[in-house]
C-alpha cells in the first residue's frame, strides 16, 4: 500500500511536471521568435535562463572545470546561430542540451577519445548484482543526505560513472528530461537509455549505500572509544 | 534471491512508469512482502530525489560575466541564424 501511495505521488508530481513544462516551453517558444526577429535581449533572457542547467551538463559530461568555460560559450553561440533551424519539434531546452552534448562529444572524441570509446564498461543489465539496501542510507533524513558533505558524496558517485550512463543519469535524474527526450538528446534508442539508466541508478545507489554504511560504522567505533 | 533480483531489475522502469498495470501490481505485491526489495525501492528513490535536489547548477559569477561579453562580442557581428 505503502508503494502504491508513493507511485501515486510521483504519477501526481509527473503530471504536475507535465504541465509546468508545457508552459515554459510555450515561453521560450515566443523568446525565440523575438530573438528571431532581432531581439538580442531576448537571447540574453534565453541565457540567463539556461547557463546553470548546461553548465552543470557540460561539468558532469567532461570534467575538466578548465574546458567546461569554452564549451558553454561555444554552446550558447551554437544556439544563436542555429536558432532560425528551431522547428520546434521538441521543446527549446531538449534542443539546446542537444547542442550541448554535441559540443562536449565533439571535444572529448578529439581530446580524450578514450573516455567515450570505453563508456560502457559497466557491462550489460542482467549482470547487475543485487545489493541489499543498508538500512543507514533509507533511514537517513534528507537534510542530512542533502548536507554539504552529503552532496559532495552524491557528486562524486554520478562523477566515477562511465560516461555515457553518467550522462542519462544527469539528463533523465537532475535535468528532469523523459525518456523521450534524452533518447533524442544522446541520438539512442529508448531501450539503451532505460538499461544505462538502470544501471547508473543502481551504482549510485550502491556507493551511497556503501558509503552511508561505512560512515555509521565509524560513528559506532568513535561513540564506542574504540580505535584502529 | 535471483526472483528479487528480477523485481529489482525492473525497479527503475516501474519509477519511470515504464512497465505495464500487471507487472505492476506483481511488483508492488512483492515490495509489501519483501522486505530487503522493498529496501532496495526505498533507496532507489531515495537516490532519484537526491539526483533532483543535491547537484548544483551554480555557474561563478566570473564565468557568467565572460559568457556575456563573449556572445556579445560574436554575436552582434553576425545577425541570428547566419
Amino acid at each position: 500500500m505503502v508503494k502504491r501511495a508513493a507511485l501515486h505521488l510521483l504519477t501526481c508530481s509527473s503530471l504536475r511536471v507535465s504541465a509546468d513544462r508545457v508552459e515554459i516551453m510555450d515561453e521560450d517558444r515566443e523568446i525565440v521568435a523575438r530573438v528571431v526577429d532581432g531581439d538580442y535581449d531576448a537571447f540574453e533572457m534565453l541565457v540567463e535562463k539556461y547557463q546553470g542547467r548546461i553548465y552543470r551538463h557540460l561539468r558532469k559530461m567532461v570534467h575538466d572545470n578548465s574546458q567546461v568555460e569554452d564549451l558553454l560559450q561555444e554552446t550558447f553561440l551554437s544556439a544563436y546561430r542555429g536558432l532560425h533551424g528551431f522547428a520546434g519539434s521538441s521543446s527549446f531546452a531538449t534542443w539546446l542540451f542537444r547542442i550541448a552534448t554535441n559540443t562536449a562529444l565533439m571535444f572529448l572524441r578529439k581530446n580524450h577519445p578514450e573516455v567515450v570509446e570505453f563508456s560502457d564498461e559497466i557491462g550489460n543489465r542482467s549482470d547487475i548484482h543485487f545489493v541489499p539496501a543498508s538500512p543507514e542510507f533509507i533511514s537517513t533524513p534528507l537534510d542530512m543526505l542533502l548536507s554539504q558533505e552529503g552532496k559532495r558524496k552524491l557528486e562524486r558517485a554520478i562523477d566515477s560513472l562511465p560516461f555515457m550512463y553518467r550522462t542519462v543519469l544527469v539528463l533523465r535524474d537532475v535535468e528532469g528530461f523523459s525518456l523521450e527526450e534524452v533518447s533524442r538528446i544522446m541520438e539512442s534508442s529508448i531501450p539503451a537509455v532505460k538499461s544505462r539508466l538502470h544501471r547508473a541508478r543502481h551504482s549510485v545507489r550502491e556507493a551511497l549505500n556503501a558509503y552511508y554504511a561505512e560512515r555509521n560504522t565509524s560513528s559506532k567505533r568513535s561513540a564506542s572509544g574504540h580505535h584502529d | 534471491m535471483t526472483r528479487c533480483k528480477e523485481f529489482c531489475d525492473r525497479l527503475s522502469d516501474y519509477l519511470d512508469g515504464e512497465i505495464g498495470k500487471n507487472e505492476c501490481i506483481l511488483i508492488e505485491e512483492h515490495l509489501d512482502v519483501c522486505p530487503p526489495c522493498a529496501g532496495v525501492f526505498e533507496a532507489l528513490k531515495t537516490t532519484l530525489q537526491l539526483c533532483r535536489e543535491g547537484v548544483s547548477e551554480e555557474v561563478p559569477q566570473e564565468v557568467q560575466a565572460r559568457l556575456k561579453t563573449f556572445l556579445r562580442q560574436h554575436c552582434h557581428n553576425q545577425e541570428c541564424g547566419e
